[in-house]
Order: structure tokens, then C-alpha cells, then sequence
């Protein structure tokens, strides 16, 4: 009987260290089965659209936390509510990992003061520029029929 | 002499013996007959709740179902703290997402891993 009651406590230890995994395993976590995109309200679906064609395949823990995200949506202004509709799905799309770095990024985000978030801002337009210039040097082909970026001086060699 | 004309001997001797007790002693020893007779307990009646506490109480000790009741609790509680954690990390989840979707930050910045490098690196120079 002892060995029993050895038994439980292993279970209930791993079940407790389970429970303490890291976000990036929320499979583990014990939910209860959520409802199908069948069986959500109207206003549900309309809140939740750009997730209608994934929600079959999402978890138990993924359709509750997205429901309780819905639950906040309501609370949002138009402008938050159309930025998060906007990300849902390719947010949805991520990888566990990606999201967890995701997170931890935000949060660092979130403690810089205004000035230092909107800088944040400023340079990843920099960034995205940058990044797009690079492509188009790329595409286009080394020393052939690229325009020259001032055709005068140029000319005047 | 054998053992049984022994014992016939005995109780003869015993038998003649309790003829030639005094009545003095034979009033004494009726005295303390009824005495301890009068001292004895009258059976009392019990209760059924008392009885079902004393066969709940004499089940409970046996070991094994003191282990099985213990085991059961141990996995109740596990079972209920698995889920509490569940609900509050989801919750938890729920918060940090609903406010990273929602804010102006776009989330390219957040999950481009070199932006972050390039980033430290701009503000080094």
C-alpha cells in the first residue's frame, strides 16, 4: 500500500512540474475540450473571423485563451480592436517559440518610457528600409542596366 | 497412588473442609460475593451513531484504506492545483497577448530576431 501512496505522489509531482512548464508547452496544460467554431456565439465569430479557418486545429488551451481575448476585445477602443484583428491570424500562424519571443520582447517594449518606445518605432521603419534596399540591390543584377542615381554627373565623367 | 485417586483425595479433603467453614466466614464471603456482584456494570444501550462511529473508526484503522484515503486526497489535490495553474496561466496568456495585438508596435519588430541585433548595434555606434 505504501508503494501506492508512492505512486500518487510521483504522479501529483509530475503532474505539479508539468504544470510549471514554461508557456512554450501549454499542450500540457489540463483543459477542459473548448467549443467548435460551430458552437461559438455570432458575436464570437465576428470578433474571431480571421481565425475561423484555423480554429479546428487549435488546442483546448489555445480556442480558451483566444476566448478570453475576445472577452477583452469588447473593452477595446475601435482603433485597438482593428489592430488586433489585423495581427490575429499571422500572430496565430507564429511557432510556440516565436511567440514566446515574441512575448518576452513586448514586455521588454513595454517598460521603455514613451520616448524610448517611439524611437523603438522610428528604427524598425529605418530597419524595414534598409532591409528593402538591400533586397533590390540583390534582385538587381551587378553592374547591368541599373539606372545611375544621378545620370548628369554621370554623364559628365 | 495415580493421578485420578489423587484428585478424588483432593476434592474429598476440600469437600470436607467447606462442611467446617464458620458461618461467620461463610457471611463474610456471601458479603463480598454480592459486593462484587452489585459492582459489576449494566450492559448500556447504545446508540446507532455511536455504533456507526465505532465501525467507521474500527475500518478506518486498517492501514490499507487509511493509505488509499490518503492517495486519493494527494491526486485530488494535484488534480485541482493542475487546473488552477492552467486557468491562471491562460488568463495570464490572454493579457500579455491581447495587449501586444492591440498595441501600434508592429509585431514584425517584436518577432524579427535580427532587428533586436541590429537595434543594440545602432545604439552602440
Amino acid at each position: 500500500m505504501a508503494k501506492k501512496l508512492a505512486g500518487a505522489l510521483i504522479a501529483a509531482l509530475c503532474i505539479g512540474a508539468a504544470a510549471h512548464a514554461t508557456p512554450t508547452s501549454t499542450a500540457v496544460i489540463a483543459t477542459p475540450p473548448q467549443p467548435s467554431w460551430a458552437s461559438l456565439s455570432v458575436e464570437q465569430k465576428t470578433i474571431l473571423s480571421p481565425l475561423g479557418n484555423e480554429w479546428e486545429r487549435l488546442d483546448n488551451t489555445r480556442r480558451k485563451k483566444w476566448l478570453a481575448i475576445a472577452e477583452r476585445y469588447k473593452r477595446m477602443t475601435p482603433t485597438e480592436q482593428a489592430r488586433l484583428q489585423d495581427k490575429m491570424r499571422d500572430w496565430a500562424m507564429l511557432s510556440p517559440e516565436q511567440r514566446l519571443a515574441a512575448r518576452e520582447r513586448f514586455k521588454e517594449f513595454n517598460q521603455l518610457p514613451p520616448e524610448e518606445r517611439e524611437n523603438v518605432k522610428q528604427k524598425w521603419q529605418e530597419y524595414r528600409q534598409q532591409k528593402d534596399d538591400e533586397q533590390r540591390r540583390k534582385v538587381e543584377p551587378a553592374g547591368g542596366d541599373t539606372v545611375p542615381a544621378n545620370p548628369a554627373q554621370e554623364a559628365g565623367k | 497412588m495415580n493421578e485420578l485417586h489423587f484428585a478424588f483425595r483432593v476434592r474429598q479433603h476440600l469437600n470436607q473442609s467447606l462442611q467446617q467453614i464458620d458461618d461467620d466466614k461463610l457471611a463474610r464471603l456471601k458479603a463480598a460475593r454480592e459486593a462484587a456482584l452489585s459492582a459489576q456494570k449494566e450492559p448500556a444501550a447504545v446508540p446507532a451513531l455511536a455504533s456507526a462511529g465505532h465501525y467507521l473508526r474500527f475500518n478506518f484503522d486498517s492501514r490499507g484504506l487509511r493509505f488509499s484515503l490518503a492517495a486519493l486526497a494527494l491526486v485530488l489535490a494535484a488534480a485541482l492545483y493542475v487546473h488552477w495553474q492552467g486557468d491562471k496561466l491562460i488568463a495570464e496568456l490572454s493579457d500579455i497577448d491581447s495587449a501586444l495585438l492591440s498595441d501600434d508596435v508592429p509585431m514584425e519588430a517584436l518577432v524579427d530576431k535580427d532587428f533586436n541585433e541590429w537595434l543594440k548595434n545602432s545604439q552602440e555606434r
